[in-house]
């Protein structure tokens, strides 16, 4: 027996040794091949891996600024952001031939695109995000809700809206579909109102959810600044609706009107009109005639020569001059007066606008004196004025500027300007000789701040003499009350201005059929409030600026009176205090709107607890209601619109510590139910807090 | 029997000394990790269901272990029939729908009252048992036809119970942990080196021609160093050869599921967002751990949940990618700690029974180990094969703390025998 036990245990020694041999190496070689690509994954190729997984992990979220709004000079909103709908589809999801016709046939529905276009924008697509339609009105986005495939994406996006539609579209400008400035005040105001977009980086777990940490950078976006302009919104309509009537009477092919302060520079108001460019083409037609035609101005320069001859002591109002027989050969060509007029004095050789007579007066003033008079005055240079595209017109020199070329330059051809730089020219008699600096943009407002810049006034330079301001608008008063002028004629308004008639060069010479008849003035003549030109370009017919420039200059003047009673000139026309001018809402957040509607002295049916987006109202916009008429707005909650803010806190899921330091580290106040984790979180604002309440387990 | 009085007395003494703290702590330390690991997983994604569970299983499964550890000798001897039976019956009944439950495509769980039982799991434990009571019985040897077979036979039972549901992981674990068994009763080398050869070369084959040709010269080189007579050697050549050359023609004929997990393990970067996903965001956190790791509960890739239930197959990004190359190597370390451990009571035990449980336990844990790391690392199929002691499931992670309790037991009674002697 033991004897046994002991060959037992031999053979146990000869045998153990050799298998746990084998199983020792077997398991020694796979462990160390595995630790080996452990080894060479985790420590020889980490920064590889970690680079693929930070990519993987961290996104960037851009935190959108909002743009700023634009108001006019009595704090009348003109153009502000509301919520639109965009529709993207992602084409990785909805892959039936079925389920894309059927989103493109609601989308035709609502918005009028062309059925095709769409599917094919689908169809060419290889990405996961197709843009369908962007900036669909939220009234009209009802009818896709709908659809509830989980590829078809609903994106708010914020949009340009402009209250008054059209009115000042040109100078105001236009935002393109990601709401940056396309032209206009939009545009040289961009930087101004777009804001500074700020950043997020946030982490993306794998079902796609964005998830915030405090260890990851962020910059925060600074909303972009409030611009107030200084256009009179009211007197921009009247402005237009006149300029629409005379241009239509005149069967001109367009026509502008500037009206500005000539105190200070501010642009009071800025039409254009075009019988051409109709409503489907009022975006592309947006140059901004006022300020970048430029055209020989005509009898309206006249003003310069006088102003020069008086300053220089040449001429005296008073004196006589002579016209002679209304025709004057000059070298092959020849200057003619349409209406001859004799010998007369200065002041009415104005109201007459006599050619002759300012031509061979301008050939007395020395050239070097009329050109600095000229260039004085603010031609043959961009005024400066806040908007993009300003021409300079042409001028010239004083050596180009001989006795035979001043014969011309003196009743305002052989140069150009704009209708800009002819008001400012008259602006500036206006003001006593002091040449303002035109501008629009009043002052901005940083909401974040509560910072507000405002913008003085600016003097270029004083170009005449209080003096002779005085007699210069004692004989425009004279073109209005007894000259070519007198279709601007206002009983009880002493204004002053000016006729213009100007041929236009065509092809190298001067076309007898192209005209550009214009009136330039201001009023009261003797306390002037308002400087303004009429241009009409190309009248069919009677071409004469005293006749279809002048009358819209009348109107407009009466039309605006009638709205400021510190004119001291009553009317019968529509009197402001009992009516109110409402806009198109839709798309509005329920408590602007609501605001706005204040403003204007309407009722609502918004109570403070209302939220949503306006999306119809009763009565419709853009007419005017009796004020403390009732309006009612038609408005909708969209859960995803306020979601969309505070998406970046989604908070549920993380421990109650990590989401409270993160609400701090966002300048927000919490409110906790329970502890543990967040299971569900509330949004409440109360004043100029916000409140965060965590619900937890 | 006088004799096994006398070890009972001196238990009362001196129960330290033939207590094995190393296998127990070892063991302690792996539940802890894989807790804190599921704990890490599935906390912030709302699931610590998991880790509660997990708890609770590993609290009764060290009672059980304890249980085991006190068993008499000869009682776990007996025994083994019976709960083999058990497992068999488990696993027929899980084949009956109403009664088995499917989860991820495998009809693999028996679920009573809320409480989940894995069949294949027990299968592993009791089919170690039956067979390491049949070669430890006086006058059995493996080398033996007979014996050969029958024991097969014992394997083979629940082998294929547990392909049918299907589990084909579960399976191959039963075949390796036979395997171990063969070399260690003494089966024949040669032959087994033949048996282990076959699978690496049908892969090698699957993959390409030239793999195919290398692995068949390779294969002929070592089969001669067992000095065979010379016409076995070829012989064995020829069969791999040809075992070789047919498999991309089966495979081809295999059902399209197995074939993408053929195609994915070969390749697993060409499906990024189906099957190859899990592997691809494994390496990823397994790779961006770096030396040190991320933190505890800093690991993005799993805080954000990247890898599909992380806390089951793929736990071993956990530690690796939160506590870096360190971690890895922490695990590995203990499983390595725990197989020596295994290995040495193989060695020392004169209780053949003891003997072929230890070596059979050390060739499960190696083969899970190292299939499921490798599978996190890219290099292994994805099997389904959970990390041992870490892996979140309550039948598995019993089954190993239970085995550990054999270790144990057996550890015991070499040192009460050896005492007494």
């Amino acid at each position: 027996m033991i004897q046994n036990k002991i060959e037992n245990k031999e053979i146990k020694i000869k045998r153990y040794p050799w298998k746990f041999a084998v199983i020792f190496v077997v398991i020694n070689i796979g462990f160390i091949l595995v630790l080996a690509k452990i080894f060479i994954i985790q420590v020889i190729d980490v920064d590889v891996y970690r680079k693929k997984a930070k990519f993987q992990h961290e996104t960037k979220v851009n935190l959108k600024a909002n743009r700023g709004d634009i108001y006019d000079r009595n704090g009348k909103i003109i153009a502000a952001t509301i919520q639109s709908i965009s529709i993207a589809i992602d084409p990785t999801i909805i892959t039936e031939d079925v389920d894309r016709n059927d989103i493109c046939d609601a989308i035709t529905l609502v918005t009028g695109i062309n059925k095709s276009i769409l599917m094919d924008k689908i169809q060419k697509s290889t990405s996961s995000f197709v843009w369908l339609a962007r900036g669909i009105s939220p009234e009209k986005s009802n009818l896709l809700d709908s659809i509830k495939d989980r590829g078809f994406i609903r994106i708010f996006e914020p949009k340009r809206h402009y209250l008054y539609g059209s009115s000042g579209m040109q100078v105001i400008g236009t935002t393109d579909v990601d709401n940056n400035g396309n032209n206009g005040i939009e545009l040289s105001c961009d930087s101004l109102m777009k804001g500074r977009s700020g950043f997020m980086i946030m982490n993306r777990d794998a079902s796609g959810h964005l998830r915030p940490s405090l260890n990851l950078p962020k910059s925060t976006a600074n909303d972009g600044k409030d611009i107030t302009l200084t256009l009179d919104m009211d007197l921009q309509r009247i402005c237009e609706y006149e300029l629409m009537q005379g241009v239509k009477k005149a069967v001109a092919e367009s026509g502008t009107v500037i009206a500005m302060d000539p105190k200070t520079g501010e642009i009071l108001a800025f039409a254009n009109y075009s019988p051409i460019a109709n409503d489907s083409n009022i975006y592309q037609s947006l140059r901004i005639k006022g300020i970048s035609d430029q055209f020989d101005p005509g009898s309206t320069f006249k003003l310069v020569t006088a102003a020069s001859a008086l300053e220089e002591n040449l001429i005296k109002p008073t004196d006589i001059v002579d016209g002679g027989t209304g025709f004057l050969k000059v070298g092959d060509g020849e200057i003619k007066d349409d209406h001859p007029v004799g010998k007369v004095t200065f002041t009415e050789a104005l109201a007459k606008s006599s050619n002759i007579v300012f031509g061979q007066l301008a050939a007395r003033i020395p050239e070097n004196d009329y050109y600095k008079y000229i260039r004085d005055f603010g031609f043959g240079l961009p005024l400066g004025i806040d908007l993009p595209g300003e021409a300079t017109g042409k001028i010239l020199k004083p050596i180009e500027l001989t006795p035979t070329m001043r014969l011309y330059v003196g009743h305002g051809y052989g140069i150009s300007a704009t209708p800009l730089q002819i008001l400012s020219a008259y602006a500036c008699v206006a003001n006593d000789g002091v040449l303002m600096k035109p501008f629009l943009v009043k002052s901005s407002y940083d909401k974040q701040y509560g910072k507000k810049n405002e913008i003085k006034p600016t003097k270029i330079r004083t170009v005449i003499s209080p003096e002779t301001c005085k007699m210069l608008k004692d004989m425009l008063v004279e073109v209005v009350d007894n000259g070519t002028g007198q279709f601007a004629k206002i009983n009880g308004l002493k204004i002053a201005g000016k006729t213009g008639t100007a041929q236009q060069l065509f092809k190298g010479s001067y076309d007898t059929k192209s005209y550009i008849a214009s009136f330039a003035g201001f009023f009261p003549a003797y306390n002037p409030k308002v400087a303004m030109i009429v241009v009409l370009n190309k009248p069919q017919g009677d071409y004469y600026g005293g006749s279809t420039a002048a009358p819209v200059f009348k109107n407009i003047t009466n039309s605006w009176l009638s709205t400021n009673s510190n004119l001291n000139k009553k009317s019968n026309l529509l009197n402001d205090s009992t009516k109110s001018f409402l806009p198109d809402l839709k798309g509005y957040d329920v408590q602007v709107a609501n605001d706005i509607l204040r403003h204007l002295n309407l009722r609502s049916n918004i109570d403070a607890n209302s939220k949503g987006i306006v999306l119809s109202q009763l009565p419709y916009g853009n007419k005017y209601l009796t004020i403390n008429d009732q309006v009612n707005l038609n408005y909708k909650y969209f859960p995803n619109e306020t979601k969309k803010k505070v998406n970046y806190f989604d908070l549920k899921g993380l421990s109650l510590r990590k989401a409270i330091s993160i609400l701090h580290s966002e300048g927000f106040l919490v409110k906790v139910n329970g502890s543990g984790k967040v299971i569900s979180q509330q949004w409440i604002t109360k004043g100029k807090e916000i409140y965060c309440i965590l619900e937890c387990n | 029997m006088a004799q096994y009085n006398n070890y009972e007395i001196s238990v009362g003494k001196t129960g330290n000394e033939v207590f094995d703290w190393t296998t127990f702590f070892t063991s302690i330390l792996l539940v802890t990790f894989g807790l804190l690991s599921i704990y890490s997983a599935t906390m912030d994604a709302g699931q610590s269901q998991y880790s509660n569970n997990q708890l609770k299983y590993a609290i009764v499964s060290y009672g059980v272990l304890i249980g085991i550890l006190y068993l008499p000798e000869r009682f776990i001897h007996e025994f083994a029939y019976i709960a083999y039976g058990i497992s068999l019956l488990l696993l027929i009944l899980v084949l009956i729908p109403g009664i088995g439950k499917d989860q991820y495509g495998t009809r693999g769980w028996i679920v009573v009252g809320g409480f989940s039982l894995q069949p294949s799991e027990f299968a592993k434990v009791t089919t170690l048992l039956v067979v390491a009571r049949h070669l430890s019985l006086r006058g059995t040897n493996i080398t033996i036809l007979r014996d050969f077979l029958y024991v097969s036979a014992l394997v083979a039972l629940p082998v294929l119970l547990i392909l049918v549901e299907p589990d084909t992981g579960s399976a191959t674990v039963i075949l390796a942990m036979y395997i171990g068994i063969m070399l260690w009763a003494g089966f024949d080398i040669f032959t087994l080196f033949i048996v282990l050869s076959i699978p690496i070369i049908i892969i090698l084959s699957i993959i390409g021609m030239n793999y195919y040709i290398a692995s068949i010269v390779i294969f002929g080189i070592v089969a001669f160093t067992f000095r065979k007579k010379i016409y076995i050697t070829l012989l064995a050549i020829i069969f791999a050869a040809g075992i070789g050359y047919s498999s991309p023609i089966i495979v081809k004929n295999l059902a399209p599921h197995q074939i993408d997990r053929i195609e994915t393990f070969l390749n697993p970067g060409n499906d990024p967002r189906g099957k190859g996903y899990n592997v691809i965001q494994s390496v990823l956190a397994v790779g961006s751990g770096g030396l040190t790791g991320k933190g505890y509960m800093q690991g993005l890739q799993t805080q954000l949940r990247y890898i599909p239930k992380q806390w089951t197959d793929f736990i071993f990004c956990v530690p690796t990618e939160e506590f870096g190359f360190l971690g890895g190597i922490t695990v590995i370390g203990l499983l390595g700690v725990m197989m020596s451990r295994g290995l040495k009571i193989a060695q020392e035990t004169e209780n053949k029974f003891h003997g072929i449980i230890a070596i059979g336990f050390v060739s499960i844990l190696f083969y899970h180990s190292i299939i499921n790391i490798g599978m996190a690392m890219a290099i292994m199929p994805v099997m389904g094969i959970p990390l041992p002691f870490l892996s979140a499931g309550g039948s598995a992670l019993m089954i190993n703390v239970s085995m550990v309790g054999l270790l144990l037991h057996a550890h015991r009674h070499y040192k009460l025998k050896k005492r007494a002697v």
